[in-house]
């Protein structure tokens, strides 16, 4: 019985399921199943949305645990950490619930603390970017030395200053990322499809069971 | 007993740069034009004119739904473009925006927006009569694809503020996809992409995209394919969109530093290779 539950009917969902969505998406259907199909995948991606929201706060209960047993345990070097993190957490929380998040409040703490953490962060990968390039772009192989002029000629390409002083750039950049770049892509892009076929190909015919925990 | 070390000659030194060195020079590159800004060029792309050329060509009574997927971590580079195209969309008279977004930070970076720009009433717009703001839908493809088919039934009837969306002159004829002359996409990631799948694909929107300089690589086939009409690359889009609006700003003012910024790395390169083969670890290989 359990397996029925566990296993069965989840698959079956999702093979019918799919096959609703990829039929509304693929074929023209004349009336009467041109709505009843596309109200019902409309009510099956709005039923996503949902599950999605609620998958947010999960991720939210599950921060809470981890973090609140670090808490409880006073594991060492972390405990202070998840302290700090969890009363963040709480402080948005409270405030984002109760005052709602265009008000002032919120939009103070948004502004004045969690923007500039993360901005930060994101700028100081700029630095480490720029050393590691200054480490690692070394022509010590041929592979390396196509690599290293290639990126030279894209970074002062893509700088104001590259094609201002030295026009022809524009055409060598622009094809450059016309030419091979858009080859290399292209080649990533149909790989991934692929895949993303196969998997889709193996959910609808119940072979796909990742999602249910192997 | 005592090991012999090798005397570091002045090669194996410029080969080997401390990193905080390397930091500091970088941080005063960045800093100085930005203070003191040197006025050093900026040429304007064809995708950024072809950009502006399309909202320019907007008429009175044309609607554009501007999902506005804002991140907070890259919000310095993409809000420069962001917020200049958001400033010549309201600068249009008779324009209308409906905006949503699927990345959960948006909402907080659409009303930043509005206020950075002055607020709606000092461009003559009304919210519910020229703006409305869905606000953040969960779900990322998924939801662009319900958007698509029925905003209002998405949004379940109501605004990002609670507002009953059927009280709102701006949708009174608007509920789907195909009821928007343009599409724009301000992407922190790969949003762009779910979009152009689930609005341009299958009912030929026309999209325009605000990503990072870092993805524009990979979006390159999809420019070439017409899926992406145009872009606005990182903050020397957004520069050279605010000269083509005739109203330079912060994007503009920061080219200088991007500018030295990028010949800074060039010369860090050319001097590291120069240092490595004319040092010891250069010549034992």
């Amino acid at each position: 019985m359990s397996q029925i539950i566990r296993r069965y009917i989840p698959i079956g969902m999702m093979m019918i399921l799919g096959l609703l969505l990829f039929a509304e998406f693929f074929i023209q259907f004349d009336d009467p199943w041109k709505s009843m199909v596309s109200n019902s995948s409309m009510e099956v991606q709005n039923y996503a949305i949902i599950i999605a929201g609620f998958a947010m706060g999960l991720g939210a209960i599950n921060l809470l645990i981890t973090h609140g047993s670090s808490i409880m345990k006073r594991e060492k070097g972390q405990w202070p950490f998840s302290a700090w993190l969890l009363g963040v957490m709480i402080v948005f929380t409270v405030v984002g619930l109760w005052l709602g998040t265009s008000s002032n409040q919120y939009q103070f703490l948004f502004n004045n603390f969690y923007y500039p953490n993360d901005t930060t962060i994101y700028s100081l990968i700029g630095f480490m970017v720029v050393y590691a390039i200054y480490l690692t772009f070394r022509a010590k192989t041929y592979e390396t030395t196509y690599m290293l002029v290639l990126a030279f000629l894209a970074l002062l390409g893509n700088s104001p200053i590259g094609p201002a002083l030295f026009p022809p750039l524009t055409d060598l950049q622009n094809w450059l990322s016309s030419v091979p770049n858009t080859a290399a892509v292209r080649g990533f892009y149909m790989a991934m499809s692929i895949g993303a076929i196969v998997v889709g190909l193996r959910t609808l015919m119940g072979r796909e069971r990742a999602a249910l925990g192997g | 007993m005592v090991e012999k070390t090798e005397k570091k000659t002045i090669w194996d030194r410029l080969a080997n740069l401390p990193e905080q060195y390397v930091y500091v020079v970088l941080a005063v590159i960045l800093i100085a034009p930005l203070l003191h800004p040197i006025g050093l060029p900026i040429p304007i792309s064809d995708a950024t004119r072809k950009f502006f050329v399309a909202i320019d060509e907007l008429k009175p009574g044309d609607t554009v739904f501007y999902a506005f997927d804002a991140g907070s971590m890259t919000w310095m580079e993409q809000g420069l473009g962001a917020t200049i195209v958001f400033k010549h969309l309201l600068m249009k008279p008779g324009i209308r925006i409906v905006g949503a977004t699927i990345g959960a930070e948006g909402p907080m970076f659409w009303d930043n927006a509005i206020k950075s720009l002055g607020g709606l009433a000092s461009y003559g717009k009304e919210y519910g009569k020229d703006v409305v703001w869905l606000g953040f839908f969960a779900g990322e493809e998924t939801a662009c694809a319900a958007l698509a088919k029925d905003l209002k039934g998405t949004s379940g009837g109501v605004d990002a503020y609670g507002s009953k969306l059927d009280t709102m002159p701006l949708m009174t004829n608007v509920n789907k996809a195909t009821d928007f002359n343009l599409l724009f996409v301000l992407s922190y990631g790969w949003t762009w992409r779910s979009w152009m799948n689930q609005w341009q694909m299958p009912y030929g929107i026309k999209e325009y995209a605000i990503p990072l300089a870092g993805v524009v690589a990979e979006m390159t086939p999809n420019i070439k394919a017409g899926q992406i009409q145009s872009i606005i690359n990182g903050a020397r889009g957004a520069a050279e969109y605010e000269l083509l609006l005739g109203k330079p700003g912060r994007a503009a003012s920061g080219m200088d530093a991007q500018s030295l910024g990028h010949i800074y790395v060039a010369i860090l390169i050319v001097v590291g290779n120069i240092a490595y083969f004319a040092s010891k670890g250069g010549k034992k290989k």
